[in-house]
């Protein structure tokens, strides 16, 4: 009951999902990961966290959604591997919870169907994979 | 599910079984028959008929050979191997060697007898339960509020108040 209830509390708080990784957010940061709007617009300085607070929800998504395709946009490659290298970690710091298929170096394919995608460029540049309206 | 052992499906077996009871060197026959010193000492360990493990304590130059010592030093070089593949982002290393290093360390586990073998039920990673997990997270994702009434009920259950 008690792993069955963590679990659930985990998929359903991605406070908690960032607690379980040893982060504790901030009140805007709490705000932002319980968020369940389509899109939101960050007013923050640099090294606030915003790059974190993407990649845990990030891998949340690829988690607990099967199936989902999560693609992570920064302007420059050297930022997209940054953004990476945050999910990847995360994912190793929680034991790889759900077994990969796939990890490359912009990229994570996981069992449940789900994949994390990481790339450099805009809108305009990431036309063809599925789901991004052309 | 479990992965087979590779050298009980070998087509040349029962050699490798003569040749692990008569104290052969790991490292050789894992070259010359194909298989990897971890499926041979998993297998001498587990897999091996009685009467040549009996055979295989009786030799004399592996009488003194200290087992948990000898798997303790492959673990640790599996892990080296695992932290080298780490830094050098070498992920088709990463997937081996974790892999390896999990076996190695049931294995040790199983030595030092620290590994409760009782078939144990994990619901929390049960399909059901992910496909039934899955469907609460999606329906309830729209509904932030809904969302956290249902958190504050968990976390009531757990501190018993419900």
């Amino acid at each position: 009951m008690v792993a069955l209830r963590d679990d659930l509390r985990l998929a359903l708080d991605r406070v908690a999902f960032a607690k379980k990784l040893g982060i504790v957010p901030d009140q805007w940061q709490e705000d932002f990961l319980r968020s369940s709007a389509d899109r939101v617009l960050l007013n923050c300085s640099r090294q606030s966290g915003k790059s974190t607070m993407s990649a845990l929800i990030a891998l949340h998504r690829a988690l607990y959604h099967p199936g989902s395709l999560v693609l992570c946009l920064a302007p420059t490659l050297r930022q997209s591997q940054e953004l990476f290298a945050k999910v990847s970690n995360f994912y190793r710091d929680l034991g790889r919870p759900v077994a990969p298929q796939g990890e490359r170096r912009l990229s994570l394919e996981l069992d449940n169907g789900s994949r994390i995608v990481t790339l450099p460029g805009s809108e305009k540049t990431i036309r063809g994979f599925s789901g991004v309206p052309c | 599910m479990p992965r087979r052992c590779t050298v009980c499906f070998h087509h040349a077996r029962d050699e490798i079984d003569n040749r692990l009871s008569g104290g052969s060197i790991i490292s050789r026959l894992a070259s010359e028959y194909s298989v990897s010193q971890q499926a041979l000492l998993r297998h001498k360990a587990n897999h091996l008929l009685p009467e040549m493990r009996e055979q295989l304590a009786t030799a004399p130059h592996l009488r003194d050979v200290d087992v948990l010592a000898e798997m303790k030093g492959l673990y640790a070089r599996m892990k080296n191997h695992l932290h080298r593949a780490e830094e050098a982002d070498n992920w088709q290393a990463i997937r081996a060697f974790h892999s390896e290093a999990v076996k190695d360390l049931e294995l040790l586990a199983k030595l030092l007898g620290e590994l409760d073998e009782r078939p144990v039920v994990n619901l929390h990673v049960s399909p059901e339960w992910l496909k039934l997990r899955a469907v609460i997270v999606g329906a309830l994702e729209p509904y932030s509020e809904a969302r956290l009434a249902v958190l504050r009920a968990i976390e009531g259950a757990g501190n018993g108040s419900a």
